[in-house]
């Protein structure tokens, strides 16, 4: 149960950081790498607020522990562009007037990202269920699906 | 709402696994996709002392085809299970009933292995420390009463997998594996109907493998899950239907329904009916009738038991409508 | 609205890039050196007697810093009124609900904390509890405080009119009986404080708060600190819609675990604690007995409500007041009656939530509209119409409208929603066999507040500070917690500077730096805070003017500020750069920094909040929504693929914000009517995670939201803009429930409306329709 020295390649950088086996994903990369941009909300699985890509899958970064995904690409919202320049998801998503109190934008940006990584021509219903899983209290979603879309024809 | 300390191991072999299994018993969880096993811990409903962590196995997340049957690791993820062109061609009901689960992200961590022992839950179980301290303990916390059915002798927590009840209808097997050997049993005998072991899991044993039988040709079948939101919510009421039509001998119908009782299970004896008729609305209308009646669901989450009695017989109707309109 | 340069557009968010990429940073994004993690304590009982506390095992647990009880803070209680201070930081000598804050404690980490918790050793006695407001109004029910003798929390009785009188006119008379249950705000971000005590008596606070100066006014009484002491920061924040209104027992320990340790301490609620024990709406029972002539012309209102308030009063008093005022509107209503009891049970407390009691009343009121048409055999439409309310009108409770676009918005709202094509009156159905899936189309009216009347601080106070490179930065303690109030008071600073959006920086609120603000609630912040801000830049402009004028050799009247420039009118050759002006203005001229300063209340005569009497706002909103529901009648399950919003705003400052608004007004209406229920056994809740308790997904909100606006300009609001995100969930319950009933002929008065519940209802109908047929010869 002591801390383990593990490797972490998170958006390209490799940290090496002790942590014991019971520390989640969610925890290392907030309390001790410092991308506080994945959020913190129901910490069971609920929510979607802190979903993160790994190996090109959005996943639940509060469900899953950190010693377990060492050697593999995890992808946080600090990999895509900052406030001063945002990817053109971020683009879509501000524009498109799916932000508004940005809690859940984060996770929302990377199971979005996810999607059109994989698939860079979703339908109406591909996107959706893409987002199934990330709430939002502020907007109803009707614009987080619009920008999606709108991004889906940016890229293309 | 943070882990409680555990150690963790990570074999690489399946007998590794099993190795590790035996020499910690009941002290050690299995953990695979961890969606359900890691929101149990956070809440302290389960308390391992070390996690036999399953993801470094080699080739448990395999999907291939052995002779006649298809073989399912049980680290396959719910995602590769419903993006498998073999499972799409073959068992499109398993692909649906995957698809049905959780989310995108809980379909991407989530495992078939997983998702088929996926633990009974309540809503007077499935809480943190201090909310069940505001009660005596139920079962399923060491105590002796069961609030949802309350006065009944047993934990009647409720089985909400999703791909069980597919598995169940296509008359799957499960691959078992221990120090001491192997076994392959049929996906019917290795649930029990009890919310506190609802697995015939022995100790010291892993379910490594899901086997699904035949080719797959001249079957039909389609999951109807039931749930309250479009997404993220366990089953109401999943009901799994499978036709498998004989050309020359009898077709062959098996009904599996989930979240209304402490284990998957099938309903209305399999039905075998003449090569060549297809099901009537009648004989429809009768099994659904049937289905109704013989399942024999508690009050849970604001839904009563007649209700959750009724919404069984609507699905085995909306399932077999389809199935014969096909 | 072309004679605006920047108002009336679509722009995004100010603070969109910064949230899109992650970086924006809330509460618990933040940390200090030396930070120590603290957790709350929470009674397992619903009511208890605190027979004694022993934290001394906790306190001696490595990595303790600081255990406290509610005798740390003396006698301090909290509560919008001095009447109603009946909330304490911690338990003091009992405790009234389950999940209510006992103790806390700091550690050097979250999991230290936990255990520190397990340690805490807490005897009660337990008390029988009343978690039924009717039955806590019954003689010998337990009793919740010892000053407030019969549960009464708040009690408001007021008549207007001759209600007798009226009930004896109308041709047609109903009483129905009404439940909106229990709901959650729903934010996603976790209530949560960073505080750090400096001795002697200086307090910094960085909290979600939607509303941070109640908190000030709280922190200030609450540790005998003046209030230049208390710096709030306001970081980013995820949602309140009400529940991030004032202090709660988090902010005041989290200070309190700070002064006791010296070390800045960080409390984040999980969200179990949120749904079990933070604030939620107050669940209602309202009983309603209307008159109407055969025309279906509203004579009178009988209202009697039963609210459930929990355990403590919050802002209950102005819930009971809303529903009151919002018995009175849309509809000429000439005669009302109003008795209200907000009682005290052993739940979580009630407060306000987006629509703050007119949910509730406007669900009743609407519904029942809808059952006296279809009683009548009137048009559902034609009865609004008939019952509108319009400019000039006054109400029986001597509220003024000054401006009403009902009208135009039921008419809006019928074309939107293709009322002729799809709405078959329900008479006409019911003759036919009812399919697998049942449609049907409903709507209902709704009007709002445009800033709620208050007690005490009406007033909001914007400062701009007009910096030499031409950007300005807006000073206000209005703050956004998600509903682009930053983007649009922006806009309103750089449309009377005439520059750009991006050249107005809004920092978050600071107690220590913006001026004080009564918060962001009742639909107050575009109307209010929006008119400070113009009178603000409109004096940065006059003090910009006179250098312009010297400049440019015109006369000051002649002088526009558009798009960076600043122009003599009648002369295109005579132009000066915006950033020129200034920089000669501050660096070269005399120096002078342009501080423009602003302040705008309300200045309707003062109501009477005893009776109800005056006016609850300066103005109101009003519109319509349409819904069309699909009903499967096996499974009784309704889904709402599409909802029409048409709301009378006044003028639309951000169309862009003003969809988000109505769309999101949208989500939280259904979620309330259909998906979402906070279930308590004997107290405890069953629900306290976001999937027990329903927050809908993507699934389950209309596919297509049509959101129309509905431009009448009001006299008072900033450039003419009336609310446009509370009114727009009011509506949208009765819009549902009566599209159910078009569907399948059931009336749901119980929410939320459960698909067993719906099956019921049917089951029932036709039980009655059979029975009505048997007994017919």
């Amino acid at each position: 149960m002591l801390d383990q020295l593990i490797h972490l390649k998170v958006n390209g950088t490799l940290h090496t950081v002790a942590v014991p086996p019971h520390r989640t994903l969610l925890e290392v990369l907030r309390e001790q790498l410092g991308y506080t941009g994945t959020k913190r909300a129901c910490r069971v699985g609920d929510c979607g607020a802190c979903t993160v890509i790994i190996d090109g899958k959005a996943v639940l970064s509060c469900l899953t522990l950190a010693v377990e995904v060492q050697e593999k690409e995890i992808l946080t919202i600090e990999a895509l562009g900052d406030g001063d320049r945002p990817d053109t998801l971020q683009q879509s998503f501000v524009d498109c007037g799916a932000v508004q109190c940005g809690f859940c934008t984060p996770g929302m940006v990377m199971s979005a990202k996810a999607l059109l990584d994989e698939n860079p021509h979703p339908d109406r219903e591909e996107v959706r269920r893409a987002i199934a899983g990330n709430l939002c209290r502020c907007t109803g979603y009707a614009k987080i699906v619009e920008a999606i879309e709108d991004a889906a024809t940016r890229l293309s | 709402m943070r882990l409680k300390k555990f150690e963790h191991f990570e074999p690489r072999t399946l007998s590794e696994a099993c190795q590790l299994l035996n020499e910690h018993g009941s002290k050690a969880s299995v953990i695979a996709g961890g969606t359900d096993l890691v929101v149990r811990m956070k809440y302290g409903v389960t308390t391992p002392e070390c996690l036999i962590n399953l993801k470094k196995v080699d080739g448990l997340s395999a999907i291939s085809s052995v002779g006649e049957n298809l073989h399912l690791g049980a680290l396959a993820t719910l995602t590769q299970v419903r993006c498998s062109e073999l499972v799409q061609e073959r068992y499109p009901i398993l692909a649906e009933a995957a698809l049905a689960v959780g989310a995108a992200q809980l379909q991407n961590m989530g495992t078939i292995g997983g998702n088929i022992c996926l633990e009974p839950r309540c809503w007077y179980f499935q809480q943190g420390n201090s909310w069940r301290q505001a009660r005596p303990n139920c079962f399923k916390n060491g105590g002796a009463v069961c609030y949802m059915a309350k006065g009944s002798k047993r934990c009647y927590a409720l089985y909400c997998g999703d791909t069980a009840a597919a598995l169940l209808a296509l008359g799957a097997k499960v691959r078992l594996v221990s120090l001491g050997g192997e076994r392959t049993v049929p996906v019917e005998e290795f649930f029990v109907d009890d919310g506190m072991r609802h697995t015939n899991l022995r100790p010291g044993e892993l379910l490594a493998e899901v086997i699904l039988p035949g080719p797959g040709t001249g079957q039909r079948g389609t999951y109807l899950k039931y749930r309250k939101r479009g997404a993220l919510d366990f089953p109401i009421v999943g009901v799994a239907a499978v036709i498998n039509k004989g050309a020359t001998a009898a077709s062959r119908l098996r009904i599996a329904v989930t979240g209304v009782g402490s284990s998957p299970s099938l309903v209305v004896p399999p039905a075998d009916f003449p090569a060549g008729t297809g099901l009537t609305h009648e004989m429809i209308d009768r099994m659904a009738e049937i289905a109704r009646k013989q399942v024999k669901p508690v009050s849970h989450m604001e839904v009563s038991p007649g209700y959750r009695k009724e919404l069984v017989g609507v699905l085995v109707r909306d399932a077999l409508e389809k199935l014969a309109g096909a | 609205m072309s004679e605006y340069a920047v108002l009336g557009k679509r722009l995004p968010r100010v603070d969109g890039p910064v949230k899109a990429a992650g970086t924006a940073r809330f509460t618990d994004d933040l940390s200090l050196p030396g930070m120590l993690y603290g957790k709350i304590l929470r009674s397992p009982h619903a009511h208890a007697r605190i027979v004694r506390i022993d934290t001394t095992r906790a306190e001696n647990h490595p990595g303790v810093r600081a255990v406290i009880v509610g005798e740390d803070f003396g006698d301090y209680r909290y509560g919008l009124r001095a009447d109603t201070r009946d909330e304490y930081p911690l338990a003091r000598g009992k405790v009234r609900y389950l999940g209510e804050e006992v103790a806390a404690v700091a550690a050097v980490d979250e999991e230290t904390a936990l255990e520190a918790l397990n340690l805490i050793q807490v005897e009660y006695e337990v008390l029988s509890a009343v978690t039924d407001p009717e039955e806590a109004l019954r003689e010998g029910a337990p009793q919740l405080h010892d000053d407030k003798p019969g549960n009464i929390s708040v009690h408001m009785k007021t008549s207007f009119g001759d209600v007798d009188d009226a009930f004896r006119q109308a041709d047609y008379i109903r009483e129905d009986r009404f439940y909106s249950q229990s709901v959650l705000h729903g934010f996603l971000e976790p209530n949560a404080a960073l505080a750090l005590w400096e001795a002697p008596n200086r307090i910094t606070i960085w909290a979600s708060k939607q509303s941070p100066y109640f908190l000030y006014r709280n922190l200030s009484n609450c540790f005998n600190v003046p209030l230049s002491n208390v710096r709030l920061i306001q970081p980013y924040i995820g949602g309140g819609f009400g529940g991030k209104n004032g202090g709660y027992p988090v902010d005041f320990c989290a200070v309190m675990l700070s002064k006791k340790t010296g070390r800045p301490v960080k409390i984040v609620l999980t969200m179990e604690e949120v749904l079990s024990s933070h604030r939620r709406r107050h669940p209602m029972i309202v009983r309603l007995k209307t008159g109407v002539k055969k025309d279906g012309t509203i004579l009178a209102h009988d209202c009697r409500i039963i609210a459930d308030g929990g355990a403590g009063t919050g802002v209950g008093p102005s819930t009971i007041a809303n529903a009151f005022y919002f018995l009175n509107l849309p509809y000429v209503v000439p005669n009302v009656r109003y008795e209200a009891f907000r009682v005290y049970t052993n739940r979580p407390i009630s407060v306000a939530q987006r629509g703050n009691g007119i949910q509730q009343i406007r669900y009743a009121a609407d519904v029942q509209l809808e059952m006296i048409a279809h009683d009548l055999g009137l048009d559902p439409v034609q009865i609004r119409q008939k019952n509108a309310v319009y400019t000039g009108y006054r109400t029986a409770s001597g509220m003024n409208i000054h401006s009403c676009g009902l009208q135009e918005t039921i008419t809006e709202a019928v074309k939107a929603a293709e009322w002729e094509t799809h709405y078959r009156p329900w008479q006409e159905k019911e003759k036919e066999p009812l399919g697998r899936i049942a449609t049907g189309v409903g709507i209902a009216c709704n009007s709002f507040q445009s800033g709620a009347r208050l007690t005490g601080h009406n007033c909001c106070t914007a400062v701009i500070k007009v910096h030499e490179d031409g950007t300005a930065s807006l000073l206000t303690g209005s703050t956004d917690s998600g509903q682009g109030s930053e983007t649009v008071l922006a806009m309103i600073v750089a449309e009377v500077l005439g520059t750009r959006l991006e050249d107005v920086f809004v920092p978050q609120t600071d107690s220590t730096v913006t001026p004080v603000d009564p918060g962001s609630f009742g639909s107050r912040v575009s109307s209010t805070a929006g008119n400070a801000v113009l009178i603000a830049a409109q004096d940065a402009r006059s003090q910009l003017l006179p250098v312009a004028a010297e400049l440019l050799k015109a006369a000051p009247e002649d002088i526009e500020f558009r798009d960076r420039k600043v122009l003599v009118r009648g002369a295109p050759d005579r132009v000066l750069r915006f950033r020129d002006l200034t920089r000669q203005t501050v660096a070269w001229g005399s120096g002078t920094s342009i501080i423009g300063q602003g302040s705008w209340g309300q200045t309707v005569p003062p109501m009477n909040f005893e009776t109800g009497e005056g006016d609850a706002s300066g103005a109101y909103s009003f519109g319509t929504q349409a819904a069309w529901v699909e009903v499967d009648t096996q499974t009784g399950k309704v889904t709402v693929p599409r909802m029409v919003v048409a709301h009378d705003l006044g003028f639309a400052l951000n169309p862009l914000a003003v969809e988000g608004q109505h769309e999101g007004s949208i989500a939280g209406g259904v979620g309330h009517t259909i998906y979402e229920h906070c279930v308590e056994e004997n107290g405890q809740n069953l629900t306290p995670n976001l999937t027990a308790y329903g927050l809908p997904t993507v699934y389950d909100l209309p596919e297509e939201m049509v959101s129309l606006s509905i431009e009448t300009i009001d006299p008072v609001g900033a450039f003419g803009a009336k609310e446009s995100g509370e009114g727009t969930q009011v509506s949208t319950i009765p819009a549902i429930v009566n599209a159910i009933h078009n569907a399948i002929g059931v009336w749901i008065t119980d929410l939320p409306v459960t698909p067993e519940k719906v099956l019921k209802a049917l089951r029932d109908r036709k039980a009655q329709d059979r029975a009505t047929e048997g007994g017919q010869p």
